[in-house]
């Protein structure tokens, strides 16, 4: 095959026309003055009318410019002593590509940036605000989130560019006057927005200095199967909302829809939650004639995370069982295997049988054996608590405590004169094997003596230099020690303290302490009141 | 692989009849659940024996009580022994005290060396 090569003779000139003609690019023939000489049909087409290359350009190379709207670029070439060629491209197709490129880019970094800022909480509220905002600084001049309707009333935040968010209320029958509202708020597919005629949007949408909308646009906020409200942009300028930005506010909407209907989810969770824990918190202790109580309940930190401590007191009652002895004073604290709400149904299953049970057994071995058999689970061998449980019979002005243990840590006492001894109670864990083996232990309080009942996250707590230490069963008792005739609020306070300064911030179990104490002969300044103190403290 | 897990379980078999899971790290509410999975896993396979080695462990709270729970119970139904060894001082009191020693038939010379 032989190349391209000149033809010797030339090819008549309505050929040579016809192949410039054919060219893309405006080719021009100008002399040394710059006179046009020849036009092809690109040029004629970019550029009519032009007779010389100066209307174009001073410059002697080349050149770059809008010329009637368009942007050209042009290049010259010599041919001889008094001719040259310029070869001019119009380049609208490139910038248009560009501009495109460059909108899609931005396009992208949006979402990209909405999606960072949307997933960054899961409290509704911000979420909701998060999206007007974002709205309002990159697809419109107003953006409105209006949540779904309830009692015939629905709530908005607003926000125009620039400015803060808005919020408030507005009747149900006012929000169905903002045309496609209703349709979104209903989940339906959204209502293109030609056919949305911004004037007839109630005048209560926007603020009153807005001015007129132009241009509406109303879109869901997709949820999880209902939606999660409706988003609303106006712009000002009159026109639509192109093809492309409806699209990218749909995908907007979609990302703002999820995190808002996830804020939602969370949000129903933490309150189902606490709902199931109000039966974990501490009770209001009663009051013990001849008795001083004092709890505490520190939850773990992470609140999404209830703990199953728990502890309650229950005072002489009446039996309920035909001719048998009163129920006596009891006073129990117990720790439910795991977290969250399994725990807490559980920790209320074992407060609500106890309360029940006490009424009907009373001494403390047969009581945790019933118990236990109410709380085995054949279907769950793994779920079980452990509790201690003391039943106090008055005695001259001290009393008579049987203590008995379901796989919990020993109670420990502190007596009048300082010492501290554990109380030797024994036993199984409840709700696990059906058969369980308790020793109980009876011991005796005499006035200005104490005894402490609580759960193992108290020795448990990790802290130290290291950080890594437990605190230990050594290290409360030496603690407990040091409470010597305080009475019992002052040493809940004091081991909450003294524990508190040893984890130092750091995470930690649940800690529940329920101290009961035997008023001294001699009064101090203790006034034998019952506190419960919770210490969820502000740190 | 880097493993971010404040649990590491290794399985190994000393014998072909065996599965020794050896524990390292934390056995607590939030992996609890990865060991009762790992061994699920063990006891699906042919083993006579399941072994939880808990030497090398450092925190055990009501959760890891309760996953030993789950995996004795498990392997009871499924005919498989079920031993632990390795049991440090600090989780031999917590047994003790809870009475699942005697639940979960820890041997004599584990419980009360």
């Amino acid at each position: 095959m032989t190349g391209i090569r000149n033809v010797s003779t030339p090819p008549p000139t309505h050929l040579l026309h016809a192949v410039l003609d054919a060219a893309a690019d405006a080719v021009l023939l100008c002399d040394d003055q710059g006179a046009i000489l020849l036009a092809n049909a690109a040029a004629r087409r970019l550029m009519p009318g032009l007779t010389s290359i100066g209307e174009l350009t001073d410059d002697p190379d080349s050149f770059e410019r809008e010329w009637h709207g368009r942007p050209l670029r042009g290049r010259r070439q010599p041919v001889d002593e008094g001719h040259h060629v310029w070869t001019v491209h119009d380049c609208t197709d490139e910038h248009a590509r560009a501009a495109s490129l460059a909108a899609e880019r931005e396009r992208t970094a949006f979402l990209a940036e909405a999606s960072r800022r949307l997933s960054a909480s899961l409290h509704r509220g911000r979420c909701v605000r998060t999206t007007v905002e974002l709205a309002a600084a990159h697809l419109a001049d107003a953006a409105v989130v209006v949540l779904p309707p309830s009692r015939h009333r629905v709530e908005w935040v607003r926000a125009l560019t620039g400015s803060r968010f808005e919020t408030g209320v507005m009747r149900e029958r006012d929000a169905d006057g903002v045309p496609g509202l209703s349709e979104a708020l209903a989940g339906f597919p959204p209502v293109p927005s030609r056919w949305l005629d911004p004037a007839q949007v109630p005048g209560s949408l926007l603020p009153a200095d807005f001015g007129e909308i132009g241009a509406l646009l109303v879109t869901p906020l997709p949820g999880n199967g209902v939606p999660a409200g409706a988003l609303i942009l106006a712009r000002r300028a009159p026109g639509l909302f192109s093809e492309m930005e409806e699209l990218q506010a749909r995908i907007f909407a979609a990302r703002a829809g999820a995190a808002i209907s996830a804020a939602v989810l969370y949000q129903e969770q933490v309150e189902t939650t606490g709902i199931l824990q109000a039966d974990l918190l501490p009770p209001e202790l009663p009051r013990i004639e001849g008795l001083e109580l004092a709890g505490a309940y520190r939850p773990a930190k992470d609140a999404a995370r209830i703990g199953g401590d728990f502890y309650d007191a229950f005072p002489r009652t009446p039996s309920l069982a035909p001719g048998a002895d009163p129920a006596e004073t009891m006073v129990v604290l117990g720790d439910v295997c795991g977290k969250g709400p399994k725990a807490a149904v559980l920790a209320g299953k074992v407060r609500q049988t106890l309360r029940a049970l006490r009424l009907l057994e009373g001494r403390p071995d047969p009581l945790l054996r019933v118990l236990n058999q109410a709380l085995i689970d054949p279907r769950d061998r793994s779920r079980f608590v452990t509790l201690a449980l003391a039943s106090m019979v008055r005695d001259g002005d001290g009393w008579r405590v049987t203590v008995a243990s379901g796989g919990h840590p020993p109670p420990l006492i502190l007596r009048a004169s300082g010492g501290v001894e554990p109380v030797l109670a024994r036993g199984t864990l409840i709700g696990v094997s059906s058969t369980i083996t308790v020793e109980t232990a009876d011991v005796t309080l005499g006035p200005g003596d104490l005894m402490l009942l609580y759960s193992d996250g108290l020795f448990e707590a990790r802290g130290g230099a290291g950080g890594r230490e437990a605190y230990g069963e050594d290290r409360l008792a030496d603690s407990l020690g040091t409470c010597r005739n305080m009475p019992a609020t002052a040493v809940v306070e004091r081991l909450e303290q003294l524990v508190s300064d040893w984890i130092n911030g750091a995470g930690h179990d649940d800690i529940a302490m329920l101290a009961v104490r035997v008023p001294p002969r001699v009064p101090d300044y203790g006034n034998g009141h019952h506190h419960a103190v919770n210490l969820r403290r502000a740190r | 692989m880097i493993d971010d897990s404040p649990l590491r379980i290794d399985v190994s078999h000393p014998d072909p009849a065996t599965a020794l899971l050896s524990l390292a790290g934390d056995l607590d509410f939030d992996t609890a659940e990865e060991l009762v999975d790992e061994a699920e896993r063990a006891l699906i396979t042919e083993i006579r024996t399941l072994r939880l080695d808990l030497s090398g462990l450092y925190i055990c709270d009501s959760s890891g009580l309760s996953a030993l729970l789950h995996i004795h119970h498990d392997a009871r139904e499924v005919g498989t022994d079920f031993e632990i060894t390795g049991v440090t001082a600090q989780l031999r009191r917590i047994l003790e005290v809870t009475g699942l020693d005697a639940v979960l038939g820890t041997t004599p010379a584990e419980a009360h060396s």
